[in-house]
């Protein structure tokens, strides 16, 4: 187990480290912050003056280790829009909202996704079967910035009871954690129904209901329990795609977290904000499934030996 | 359980009343859904298209007349006057303005602190480069002198607009250094800085104001992107005033909401052929380009139909189809008779183009005649994505070989800069800008890349316009440069746009303000409350 | 050993195709009728049936309501705001989108599996390599990429199919992977190896045609992500660019007159909607005929 771990640990440093490289390439090739920030008509010797004071005159390399020194000691240098701030300063100022929001899209995935899968396995072949299946894929179809613009328009304008956007109480984050979360409702239906197929199956259960076990408590208390572990991989995938999402609904709903700072930062060219937003989601998930990984090894000896 | 239940009643009785107060408590708050700035950051000089969030509670010297937008004496500076040549300024200043957070009275000590602070290395402010070069001096408590190596004949302009030289405390950066300004900046406006978290920025009432009392206790704006986001804010209560691109304004008015405009355009808004870096010698000249040869970029005018597009993109007025591009009135070498000339050289005629591209040989003549367009979204003219969309559909109407490109303002300022912009694409100048500025940023080698149009006839008649300090010899060479400008058909003008915004009627009564400074809208504390 | 299981038995190409049409009782007919009239037909043939040109609109009658809705049959689906008829941009628009699921599920599909098959048949330092890749891949949010690539070089049909193949590849190659690990175990791989296969023949005659009903479940299912991602891609303004008739773009253009101007971002987005789910139940449909075991995707 601690083989595998220090394995684990170490690959996914050496990820973190070809990272940087890719961050720092990937915010380098798109320009210059000179430009971005700099209007139209100004002239060369403006241009000149802002890349020689945000250090950009250097050699690319130079500036690579640079960057890289400064990373290795937790500086991830100061912001070039945002003056006066750090970079790591601004994502951290903006993590726990992208966070809140998407903890709780998977929150509301799960409450949908959950109760549409056991009963489909239940109900199995039967309408029901099918019609959760289309509620749930609908969730896959959709546009989410479309869904989010619906959303807004029924709930907030029409109906009047939710507010339309920003951050603030639970009423907040709704509408954008229903935009933002339905996508992943199929998947995990699909996992919870297959799972509790296969649990239903099984001897435990046949057992509990020789018993006498009333049928509800069957299917919710016994049979759930078990087949609740299986999505559990879901969630490391999940954790990649709700940042993907964060950047189309916190602009949709104006909602202030770093998917929005990402883009922000991409127009305005801000080297070090890209580097720090790219470093951090890459690394929120990489650490997500170090955690899976290791949990399920945790429950499933056979991989600690693969 | 009846415990449960008494502390269920109180509980109840608790959020009504809190609901009740706290309604009240809001009643006085003016809400404002905007466009996000280009930068969330407290210093003004480093950042850029951030003017409408920081323009209530900064100020320039100068102020501008709610309806005329002529520089008055009721700002921070009473008057002022210059020597013959325009080189040396002195500005008497108000006495007894006070910064916010008690960081005391204004004095011209402020005003050389904030000149340094606007021409340091880290300033990017679009006027910065023009600032420079002064030196500034605080001849006593209340006057204050600026002295140029060269005539500075605008400077006022670099006092009173948007993007210009703000001021800031200089005792409280005696003190707490720009980590106060951080944290707190205290200005002079109408009102102070309260907080900023990432999205908002929040102000209340100064009222220790000099001028026109603010209406509301306090002002929070918003930063929105989304449209439809923002008309929903609006429609369900949430924003008492959006600036709503202008194909929602019908709809925001058919729900009952009200709109304001300024006084005056805003926005000189025009497309421009760059690429044309031909002074002799010049490398960098795109004379392969189709629109080098004169009758292609008037082929390409005639071929636009302004007042369709016009009907189009200003559903709710407020613009006006621009003439001449970098002229208005009021500044130097206003001509008037351009406008009457324009229809007969610019207007709609498709026969015209015909002829003027067969005339030109387009396409056989070309090597390449394909006529690369650029869609570069503007802030604060969301109108843009859907204007170059037009054109593309009337040049490709026309029979010309278009390809319209996506690329934001820091791809084609490069591109500029690197004297290789050889594209057509959108630009926008607001507020209308004195006539030697205008022509140093668009129509001079040295002044920058944004227009590409160069040649030795333009720099040379320039040169004599800078030059000269006579004040009727000026005119007369500048009339002549606009003419030149709009005979050779150097650009595609479009239009001249007035501010609008939304406001909720049961909230705002009125807004009045001119248009020349901010983006288009400020003056936060003419904004008049309902009731 | 005598057992012969279908999961350790060698299936041809052919085979796999014939246990296909013995479940075609249980063909999914809707979504495949909505396939074809909606996305197919379409866009083989938008050139000709379209009744009007998706790029030159007529600006006099713009904004027109669809034909309930108080339009005329002129146009069926209404115009938008320049005056194109919206039915016409969504039939040119199905090759839009036809075409970028296409070539980016074949670019990313191309790659994924070779390099997949490459881990997982040779396993060591390669398997090594390309599996850290994958992760490192499925770490960088693809986004990011999306926009960088649009903020350098501008938006085009080519940077989407860059960001598409980027996010598939991976998935790919993770993916046929596990399945060349567990079919190179199989009996009949170890028979081509003593009887003296080079690892090429082994690969492309043995365990590609094992691997074939991954691959093109995976596709099936991709595809309307893909068109999702185009989607989400326009709304950011890094998609494919104007004046182009993608249905993305015509929602994402279209989404600020959600109200006054409803129908267009509405049919764009129902036609995306209804593709979508459509592929979705075609792709779960094939995922339990051909290949039960792919529960978790």
């Amino acid at each position: 187990m601690q083989r595998y771990l220090l394995r684990r640990v170490l690959q996914s440093i050496l990820a973190m480290l070809a990272i940087s490289v890719i961050a720092f390439g990937l915010s380098h090739l798109s320009g210059s912050p000179v430009d971005a920030m700099l209007p139209m008509d100004a002239g060369p010797e403006e241009a000149a003056r802002l890349t020689k004071l945000w250090g950009l005159d250097k050699p690319v390399y130079e500036q690579y280790f640079i960057f890289l020194g400064n990373a290795l000691q937790g500086n991830l240098g100061d912001s070039i829009k945002w003056q006066g701030q750090t970079a790591m300063g601004l994502v951290l100022e903006r993590l726990p909202a992208t966070l809140q929001l998407g903890g709780f899209a998977i929150l509301v995935s799960t409450i949908i996704a959950i109760p549409i899968g056991v009963l489909a396995a239940v109900y199995k072949d039967t309408p029901f079967d099918a019609f959760g299946k289309i509620i749930a894929l609908l969730g896959q179809a959709m546009p989410n910035f479309w869904l989010g613009i619906v959303l807004i328009w029924i709930f907030a304008v029409t109906l009047q009871w939710l507010p339309t956007s920003g951050r603030g109480g639970l009423s907040h984050m709704i509408l954008p954690a229903i935009a933002m979360g339905w996508f992943q409702v199929a998947a995990l239906m699909r996992l919870t129904r297959s799972a509790m197929l296969e649990v239903l199956d099984s001897e435990y259960v046949k057992l509990a209901r020789i018993k006498g076990v009333p049928e509800w408590r069957v299917v919710w208390v016994h049979a759930l329990r078990n087949a609740a572990i299986i999505p559990l991989t879901y969630f490391g995938l999940i954790a990649g795609s709700i940042f993907t999402g964060s950047v189309v609904i916190e602009t949709v709903f104006a909602w202030p977290g770093t998917g929005l700072l990402a883009i922000d930062a991409i127009r305005g060219r801000d080297f070090p904000v890209v580097q720090a937003v790219v470093l951090t989601f890459a690394g929120v998930f990489i650490l997500v499934n170090l955690l899976v990984d290791t949990l399920y090894a945790y429950l499933d000896p056979r991989i600690r030996y693969k | 359980m009846l415990y449960v239940i008494k502390r269920s009643m109180v509980a109840i009785l608790a959020s009504i009343l809190f609901v009740f107060f706290s309604a009240n408590a809001f009643a006085e708050r003016l809400t404002v859904a905007v466009s996000k700035p280009g930068t969330e950051t407290n210093r003004f000089w480093a950042g850029s298209t951030m003017w409408h969030v920081m323009d209530p509670a900064l100020e320039g010297l100068v102020h501008h007349d709610v309806e005329t937008g002529e520089v008055t004496g009721d700002g921070l500076a009473t008057s002022w006057e210059s020597d013959d040549d325009f080189k040396v300024w002195t500005f008497k200043l108000r006495e007894g303005v006070q910064f916010h957070h008690g960081w005391g009275e204004m004095t011209a000590e402020d005003i050389v602190h904030s000149y340094k602070l606007h021409t340091g290395e880290d300033a990017i402010i679009p006027t910065v480069d023009q600032l420079r070069g002064a030196n500034a001096e605080a001849v006593d408590k209340y006057t204050v002198r600026f002295t140029y190596p060269e005539p500075i004949k605008d400077l006022l302009f670099l006092h009173g607009g948007r993007s210009v030289m703000k001021v800031y405390s200089k005792k409280q950066f005696d003190a707490e250094g720009l980590d106060g300004y951080d944290t707190k900046f205290a200005g002079t406006g109408p009102f102070e800085f309260v907080s900023r978290s990432p999205g908002e920025i929040q102000y209340k009432r100064f009222d220790d104001y000099y001028g026109q009392q603010a209406d509301f206790d306090e002002l929070q704006m918003r930063f929105v992107d989304e449209a439809a986001t923002k008309l929903a804010m609006l429609l369900s209560g949430e924003a008492a005033i959006a600036d709503l691109p202008r194909e929602l304004m019908a709809e925001a008015i058919g729900q009952g909401m009200k709109m304001v405009q300024s006084s005056l355009a805003t926005i000189q808004n025009d497309v421009v052929f760059n690429g044309l870096y031909c002074e002799s010698g010049d490398e960098a000249c795109g004379d392969h380009l189709p629109w080098h040869d004169q009758r292609i970029r008037k082929a390409i005018n005639h071929s636009i139909n302004r007042e369709e597009m016009r009907e189009v993109l200003f559903p709710q007025g407020g613009a006006d189809i621009l003439p001449r591009y970098a002229m208005a009135e009021g500044h130097e070498g206003f001509d008037p008779t351009i406008a009457e000339r324009f229809e007969a050289e610019y207007g709609f005629d498709p026969e015209k183009a015909q002829s003027l591209m067969a005339e030109a040989g387009y396409p056989d003549a070309f090597e390449d005649p394909t006529i690369l367009l650029i869609n570069k979204p503007e802030s604060g003219l969301p109108e843009v994505p859907v204007m170059m969309e037009l054109i593309h559909a009337y040049l490709s109407a026309a029979g010309f070989q278009v390809e319209l490109r996506e690329m934001d303002h820091a791809t084609v300022g490069s591109m500029g800069r690197g004297r290789e912009a050889y594209l057509i694409h959108p630009s926008k100048n607001a507020p209308p800008r004195p006539t030697q500025v205008a022509f140093r940023a668009f129509y001079s080698n040295p002044g920058g890349p944004y227009q590409g149009w160069e040649n030795d006839w333009t720099t040379g008649k320039i040169k004599a316009f800078n030059a000269s300090t006579d004040a009727s010899e000026r005119d007369a060479i500048a009339k002549e440069i606009f003419n030149y400008l709009f005979e050779q058909h150097v650009d595609i003008p479009m239009f001249a746009i007035r501010a609008q915004l939304a406001v909720n009627p049961e909230i705002v009564e009125s807004w009045q303000f001119p248009g020349v400074t901010s983006s288009g809208y400020g003056h936060w504390n003419y904004v008049k409350a309902a009731n | 050993m005598t057992d012969i299981s279908p999961r350790t038995s060698e299936h041809t190409f052919g085979q796999k195709m014939f246990d296909l049409s013995r479940s075609l009782r249980s063909l999914p007919i809707v979504p495949i009728f909505i396939l074809v009239f909606l996305l197919i037909l379409p866009a083989v043939t938008a050139d000709l049936i379209a009744p009007h040109d998706p790029i030159r609109g007529r600006i006099p009658d713009r904004l027109a309501p669809p034909v309930f809705f108080g339009g005329s049959w002129e146009y069926p689906l209404g115009t938008d705001r320049l005056g194109r008829d919206v039915l016409s941009r969504i039939m040119h628009g199905a090759k839009v989108s036809l075409s970028v699921s296409i070539v980016g599920i074949i670019f990313g599909g191309v790659l994924g599996t070779v390099l997949g098959l490459v881990a997982g048949y040779f396993r060591g330092w390669a398997d090594a390599i390309i599996m850290r890749l994958v992760d490192i891949t499925m770490a960088l949010p693809s986004i990011l990429l999306a926009l960088v690539l649009a903020v350098s070089v501008g938006p085009s049909f080519q940077t989407v199919i860059i960001v598409v193949t980027f996010v598939l590849w991976a998935l790919y190659a993770r993916q046929v992977r596990g399945e060349v690990l567990s079919i190179r175990e199989r009996d009949f791989v170890a028979r081509a190896r003593v009887s003296g296969a080079s690892h090429l023949r082994i690969i492309f005659r043995h365990i590609l045609p094992n691997a074939a009903n991954t691959i093109i479940v995976l596709a099936t299912l991709q595809v309307g992500s893909v068109i999702l991602l185009e989607a989400g891609l326009s709304f950011l303004g890094v998609g494919i660019p104007k004046p182009t008739p993608a249905w993305g773009l015509m929602v994402a253009d279209g989404r600020q007159l959600i109200v006054s101007a409803w129908w267009i971002a509405f049919f764009p987005g129902l036609a995306i909607t209804l593709t979508v789910l459509a592929l979705n139940l075609l792709g779960d449909w094939m995922r339990d005929k051909l290949d039960p075991k792919m529960k978790d995707l």
